[in-house]
């Protein structure tokens, strides 16, 4: 309750500002008389939204089917091989080069060949959300197992714990906070990656009917779109930010010790 | 009273068995701009039941010493042996208290302590049972679910010393364990850690940069020379225990921090050293 309330304190600046972007746009668009297949005013997108919910969701599901499997499918990928990059010499040595030479294609280039590979359907648009979320969390993991300190790792040896104590119970810990920024920049690109997928081939999802939308110059629908696709976006981060304050309690509370500190100094 | 018969009888016999020997030992590191000699020729017994300190100024390879007895380090040359047994790796049935606490931020200040218990899986009830004793006997009774940044810096140390004590080791290694802490919490930790010691009297090596530290928690003090560390002063300090702080201002006190001093100027030490100018006062 309490953090809910700091949470609300917090927010208020930026819903204030949402607000009054969208009262500036929508007197902007009224008093130079814009037609509305270019821009169309915030009352009438959010109209249009309102008039058929069933519509938006149906789409939003489907899209976010997409995201979820391919965030999914990017941790069970980045994080084993983010893990044996630290764990292994062969490894380094071998395979990652290629990864990180990988990341120098643009990932969405490829993204038509899956659609050839794996069908209009769910299944490329999961592989391609996948594909372009797992370097982040692979990085994430690696900086934080190599971030681990020195003295620790020496505590460790001193008491015994061996290689897989040593990982489970200190490693591995030390690895969450790094591996939760990598799960967030993950996270957002896997919706990127959803929708772009849609944009190439797809009868369903948030994607396809943007292009349906402005293929028929459909503004108001266009931009309905786009703000549903952005609660979806801003809603799986917000749920990444709380699975990360449930499982390191101990981050969180120093860090509002922290700011808190700040705050009062300044 | 220095000569006490008991105290003199005690040490005669514990000189016999050799907790800890060091035979020999030289550790060279090699760095970019060349090879820097930081042990040369280190030779000494420690007796069972004794509390040694090994003083030395900063840098001069104590640390180094005791990472080398601990097995968590090689020497270059020579060997030490624990209990008569050689040492080739990690000696894990010591007790090892490090200069920073090393807590583990995630667990509550008695799952730190647990974490000796569950690296040698000892049975988790009568480990608990122990370790929330030790906290107690440390002064840390209702801090047991406490997190580290919660716990002060000594207090954290002390946690620290718990978990190094939890298996009920033979031989305890300490390296420089107070010196992160202010002069006050430090003569505190001092009495406290040899109230504890008094307990059970096992092997206690303590590595300090402080001259009145290391006389008042002692039995025998070793005196290192800087960079490459050597053994310029081995002294026997026959002060009285239980020992009350008040002991460093009798005169036995001071004597023996004036023959340790004398030494160190001899190297060059409490001159070319600003930052052991602590020290120079006692």
């Amino acid at each position: 309750m309490r953090s809910f309330v700091l949470g609300l304190k917090r927010s208020w600046p930026a819903v204030t500002t949402v607000v009054l972007l969208v009262i500036i746009w929508e007197a902007w668009v009224r008093i130079f008389d814009l037609p509305t297949f270019l821009v169309p005013p915030p009352s009438s997108v959010f109209a249009e939204i309102w008039s058929r919910p069933g519509f938006f969701w149906e789409h939003l599901v489907f899209t976010a089917t997409e995201t979820g499997l391919g965030f999914l499918l990017a941790i069970l990928i980045g994080f084993p091989l983010g893990v044996l990059v630290v764990e292994s010499k062969l490894f380094v040595r071998t395979v990652y080069p290629l990864i990180v030479a990988s990341q120098a294609v643009p990932k969405l280039a490829v993204a038509p060949l899956f659609l050839v590979w794996f069908g209009l359907g769910i299944e490329s648009k999961v592989l391609i959300a996948a594909l372009i979320a797992f370097f982040p969390i692979l990085i994430g993991v690696v900086v934080g197992l190599q971030s681990v300190d020195r003295g620790s790792l020496l505590m460790s040896q001193s008491i015994g714990l061996g290689r897989v104590g040593t990982f489970t119970k200190i490693r591995m810990p030390f690895a969450l906070p790094s591996a939760f920024g990598g799960l967030k920049v993950g996270m957002t690109l896997a919706v990127v990656g959803a929708v772009v997928g849609e944009f190439l081939g797809s009868t369903k999802g948030l994607g396809s009917l943007l292009v349906i939308a402005a293929g028929t110059l459909n503004t108001p629908l266009v931009f309905a779109t786009l703000v549903v696709l952005s609660v979806l976006g801003v809603v799986a981060y917000w749920l990444i930010e709380l699975i990360e304050k449930w499982a390191l309690p101990w981050h969180e509370e120093k860090e509002t010790g922290e700011r808190q500190q700040l705050e009062v100094a300044a | 009273m220095p000569g006490d018969p008991l105290v003199a009888g005690r040490l005669g016999q514990a000189r016999s068995a050799a907790a800890i020997r060091v035979a020999g030992v030289s550790r060279t590191f090699v760095t970019k701009t060349g090879s820097v000699r930081a042990l040369d020729e280190i030779d000494f017994d420690l007796g069972e039941h004794q509390f040694v300190s090994l003083l030395g100024p900063s840098g001069c390879g104590k640390s180094t010493l005791l990472r080398i007895i601990a097995g968590l380090d090689q020497p270059s040359t020579g060997s030490v042996y624990v209990q008569d047994h050689e040492v080739t790796g990690a000696q894990t049935q010591l007790g090892v208290v490090f200069q920073d606490p090393l807590l583990l931020e995630w667990r509550s200040a008695l799952r730190n302590v647990l974490l000796q218990a569950e690296a040698r899986k000892m049975d988790r009830v009568e480990a608990e049972r122990r370790a929330t004793s030790l906290l107690r006997q440390v002064g840390l009774e209702g801090s047991e679910e406490k997190h580290p940044h919660q716990l002060s810096g000594g207090m954290q140390q002390r946690v620290a010393i718990c978990r190094a004590l939890l298996h009920d080791p033979e031989i305890i290694l300490m390296d420089e364990p107070f010196g992160a802490l202010d002069a006050l919490t430090r003569d505190q930790m001092g009495v406290d850690l040899l109230r504890l010691w008094e307990r059970g009297k096992k092997t206690v090596f303590f590595v300090t940069h402080s001259i009145a530290e290391a006389v008042f928690l002692s039995d025998r003090v070793l005196v290192m020379s800087p960079a490459p560390g050597r053994i310029t002063l081995d002294l026997d300090i026959d002060l009285p225990r239980p020992r009350r702080l008040r002991i460093r201002d009798s005169r036995e006190f001071s004597m023996y921090l004036r023959e340790i001093r004398s030494v160190l100027e001899a190297s060059g030490v409490l001159r070319e050293d600003p930052d052991d100018e602590e020290e120079a006062v006692p």
